[in-house]
């Protein structure tokens, strides 16, 4: 926590080492996190880069309120529930015939490579409702506390770590079923 | 280790392999913004003391209460002592003007009696030398200024 202060208090009087720092640490989890809220790799990956370039467009005013992986973990979360919307919506355009087919298949210029386990388990988190999703990602990767959560997704602390249990159970039996195939 | 313990561990431990070359393109667009937010900020704007003042509450205060003192002080002591020095010598231009009721009531309000004699002086002194015999039609016409 106070190691986040310092980075971000040099962040704002303009050091690229910080913003460096800033980025390594916390790259991964948010890439984690994106991955499995939106189970598409290349999707992950440009909105972790909005949410840095956003974050380093803040630079000079920027003020640390709470944890700042809270933080970064929040605006992930917030750009994927936009995207997300905005594919329903496009799915449900082709649906009725209005936009143009696409493939939904990886391109090859996919930048991100995904492990097997990785994408095993984004599989599975893909079959869990969203706010499970969320809330269970948000926790694990962006090591946030039930009540932040709850605070985001607009509910009590009780339905959120029910959230997360549920989804956790749910997400237990579907890779055990994996495994077992 | 509980089951819900061990599906934690597998989520948070999984593994992603990132490739060095599209890390370096990302952070570099990263960089970019960065720079680009940093000169922003370095342009001078001319107006970075009002954005000061309006940043912090004290000084915002501080700020109301010296404009106040200052109008206050302004109101109640610059220009009603000027105003009485100086509205006497602009008004007192002709000797017809010093010696109106108006005027003389204004020179006893300043300074008493002796305003008033001095003021009665100044405007002999400024009608000059007089004759013996005066009528009182040549006196009138030389009060009226003619």
């Amino acid at each position: 926590m106070l190691d986040d202060k310092l980075l971000v208090w040099k962040f704002n009087r303009g050091s690229i080492n910080a913003l460096s720092s800033i980025y390594e640490k916390y790259r991964d989890d948010l890439l984690k996190l994106a991955a499995a809220l939106l189970n598409d790799i290349g999707d992950a990956e440009d909105i972790v880069q909005d949410v840095f370039i956003g974050f380093a467009q803040s630079a000079g005013q920027f003020q640390l309120t709470g944890s700042l992986k809270g933080y970064l973990a929040t605006c992930v979360a917030n750009r994927a529930r936009n995207r997300n919307i905005a594919a329903h919506r496009r799915r449900a355009d082709r649906l009725n015939g209005n936009g143009p087919v696409t493939s939904n298949l990886e391109t090859p210029d996919q930048r991100l490579m995904d492990g097997e386990e990785l994408r095993q388990l984004n599989n599975a988190m893909a079959q869990l409702p969203y706010e499970q999703r969320e809330a269970i990602t948000l926790h694990l990767y962006g090591g946030m506390k039930f009540r932040e959560i709850g605070l985001l997704q607009k509910v009590s602390i009780k339905t959120t770590q029910s959230r997360y249990r549920c989804g956790l159970d749910r997400l237990r039996s579907i890779l055990n079923s994996e495994v077992q195939k | 280790m509980r089951p819900t313990e061990d599906i934690e561990k597998r989520i948070k431990n999984v593994n992603i392999i990132i490739d060095a070359e599209s890390n370096k393109r990302v952070f570099s667009n990263i960089l970019q913004a960065f720079k680009k937010s940093k000169a922003k900020e370095s342009t001078p704007t001319g107006l970075n003391i009002h954005r000061i003042i309006l940043k912090s509450p004290i000084s915002k205060l501080a700020a109301a209460v010296i404009i106040v003192a200052i109008s206050f002080f302004v109101i109640h002591q610059g220009p009603d002592e000027q105003a009485d020095t100086t509205t006497v010598s602009k008004a007192t231009k002709s000797p017809v003007e010093m010696m109106t009721a108006l005027s003389l009531e204004r020179a006893f309000r300043r300074g008493g009696i002796k305003a008033v004699e001095n003021q009665c002086e100044q405007a002999l002194k400024l009608l000059g030398p007089r004759t013996a015999s005066l009528s009182s039609q040549e006196l009138l016409s030389e009060f009226n200024g003619s």
